[in-house]
């Protein structure tokens, strides 16, 4: 599973702290020499990531984000951050090798020719007959799947991070004195059934008209990992706003940020004016300038009472929200 | 009983029957004792024997199968013989007289090789030719890590299966989804091999992996 090992816990020999991977059934202690079976509540051990950003740098990303975004400037010195909480969130991860086979009936195309009454060569595609095709398959596969429902967090797998980062065993009592510590929903049996439909999922391909099969995941090793995200609250003016950002790499994951506002003067202002002076000049002039705003309305949009009020009254001009995730 | 405290348990690998270490690689489901050749699986309830059997011969390097006796079930059928699962899969050599009758052997590795489909392979060759193994009683000093365990072994067991029959069997659906296999209680197996340029080669089988 990954390269990078795990953070160490003691050799039942000799005592000495010693290192293993996650997904590793076995170990050596490098002190004693002993050689070790690692097991886990029901073969399932638990591990965790250790988080690489702190509570400012986690604001600071905010912050940062709103700058580059088309958020709302002024606010961002002046952004009220209400409360910040690190959570740990339960992913599964599994690797194992899928193997079973997959029967597929697929519609093929054939190729014509023929001879119009001009003597011109025709060459044209029509179906041919069903081709029916049984493959045994034998594949690796990893799989990453958040443990419960993690749509709020706008983190969908760890995959990749879990594969790259340094795990460190899993220690309840000094995680939940750092943070919140997410318990794990989804079950065993479920995180298999999803794999396994993932990997049924690869054979399809093009015309395919109809597809049977069977897989079954073999030499399974599973492990529970806790992955660290940020959970941040800000007021900006009147409104809460609720981010989430990745504890590890600082990446903002999932959040609304405040809109822009600003005052519009000048557009009521203009076509007030010029109307007036059109009506000035004479009749004929007033309603063509009439007429091409109405033009203008139209264009942009709607001709309509509300539009033209609208134009006319509204003052204050307020962007969208930018949302992430 | 083996109980893990806490998120991770660690447990010493000794053999149960001479107390010598065992070697364990990272992968390993079956420990392996070099001392007095006995086989041992770490389950929920502890330590259990496993039974391992070495073939005779030469080669360096020795990888371990699963062996199990079958009988395919079809739509069409059951094939409990080693006579009728032959011709099941097309297969024109005739077996030995006294070996028809008798069930057919899987044959399913236990290792991890390069790739899931080299050991298809190695399975489907080796139980297409279903070879009377002569055992011998020296233990071999090292085998390769056994990494499947007899559970997985036997779902690994019904594909090795399927994929012995010819083309127009396994084009049949109905035959594909009335398929299944039962298995008899399995043993490990060390066939030796030599190994060149990333494949395996067993002298007396005449077979290239």
């Amino acid at each position: 599973m990954t390269d990078h090992p795990s953070s160490a816990i003691s050799c039942p020999q000799c005592g000495s702290p010693f290192d293993f991977h996650e997904g590793s059934r076995n170990a050596q202690c490098s002190s004693c020499g002993t050689s070790l079976a690692i097991t886990g509540e029901s073969g399932i051990g638990r591990f965790y990531i250790e988080p690489r950003v702190d509570l400012n740098q986690a604001r600071s990303t905010i912050r940062k984000t709103l700058a580059e975004k088309e958020g709302d400037k002024r606010h961002i010195s002046t952004l009220r951050f209400e409360k910040g909480e690190l959570c740990f969130l339960p992913f599964w991860s599994l690797c194992a090798h899928a193997t079973g086979w997959f029967w597929t009936e697929r519609e093929t195309v054939v190729r014509e020719e023929d001879v119009d009454a001009n003597g011109m060569r025709i060459v044209r595609e029509v179906r041919g007959p069903n081709q029916r095709n049984f493959e045994a398959v034998a594949f690796e596969m990893r799989y990453s799947s958040p443990a419960c429902d993690l749509a709020h967090f706008g983190l969908t797998g760890i995959a990749t991070a879990s594969s790259v980062l340094p795990l460190k065993v899993m220690n309840f009592d000094g995680l939940s004195q750092r943070g919140t510590l997410i318990d794990p929903v989804k079950g065993i049996d479920q995180v298999r059934g999803e794999a396994l439909a993932q990997a049924r999922n690869r054979a399809s391909g093009n015309r395919t008209l109809r597809q049977e099969g069977k897989l079954n995941l073999i030499g399974s090793r599973m492990a529970l990992i806790s992955y660290p995200v940020w959970d941040l609250t800000f007021a900006a003016k009147d409104r809460m706003h609720h981010v989430t950002v990745d504890g590890v790499n600082g990446r903002p994951l999932k959040g609304r940020f405040p809109a822009t506002y600003g005052i519009r003067l000048a557009a009521p202002m203009i076509t007030v004016a010029a109307l007036v002076f059109a009506f000035s000049l004479g009749q004929i002039a007033g309603v063509a300038a009439a007429a091409a705003f109405s033009a203008y309305l139209w264009n942009s949009g709607e001709l309509s009472l509300p539009r033209i009020a609208k134009h006319l009254f509204q003052l204050v001009s307020r962007g969208k929200e930018v949302s992430l995730g | 009983m083996v109980k893990s405290e806490g998120p991770i348990g660690v447990v010493p690998l000794v053999c149960h029957s001479c107390s010598a270490p065992l070697h364990s690689e990272e992968g390993d489901c079956i420990y392996y004792c070099r001392q007095c050749g006995m086989a041992w699986q770490l389950g929920r309830e502890g330590f259990s024997e496993v039974r391992i059997l070495h073939m005779a011969g030469n080669e360096p390097v020795r990888y371990p199968f699963w062996l199990f006796q079958f009988a395919v079930n079809t739509p069409a059928g059951t094939c409990s013989t080693l006579d009728s699962y032959l011709s099941l899969t097309g297969n024109i050599a005739r077996p030995e007289a006294e070996r028809r009758a008798k069930p057919p052997v899987l044959f399913v590795p236990a290792f991890t090789s390069r790739t899931p489909q080299q050991m298809l392979r190695a399975g489907r060759l080796l139980t297409l030719r279903n070879p009377a193994i002569a055992t011998t009683n020296k233990h071999p000093d090292q085998i390769a890590p056994i990494t499947l365990n007899d559970y997985d072994a036997r779902l690994f067991g019904e594909q090795i299966v399927l994929s012995t029959l010819t083309d127009e069997r396994t084009l049949n659906l109905q035959l594909l989804q009335g398929f299944s296999i039962k298995t008899g209680n399995g043993h490990l197996i060390t066939i030796p091999f030599s190994e060149r340029e990333g494949r395996l080669f067993q002298a007396s089988m005449n077979l290239e992996i």
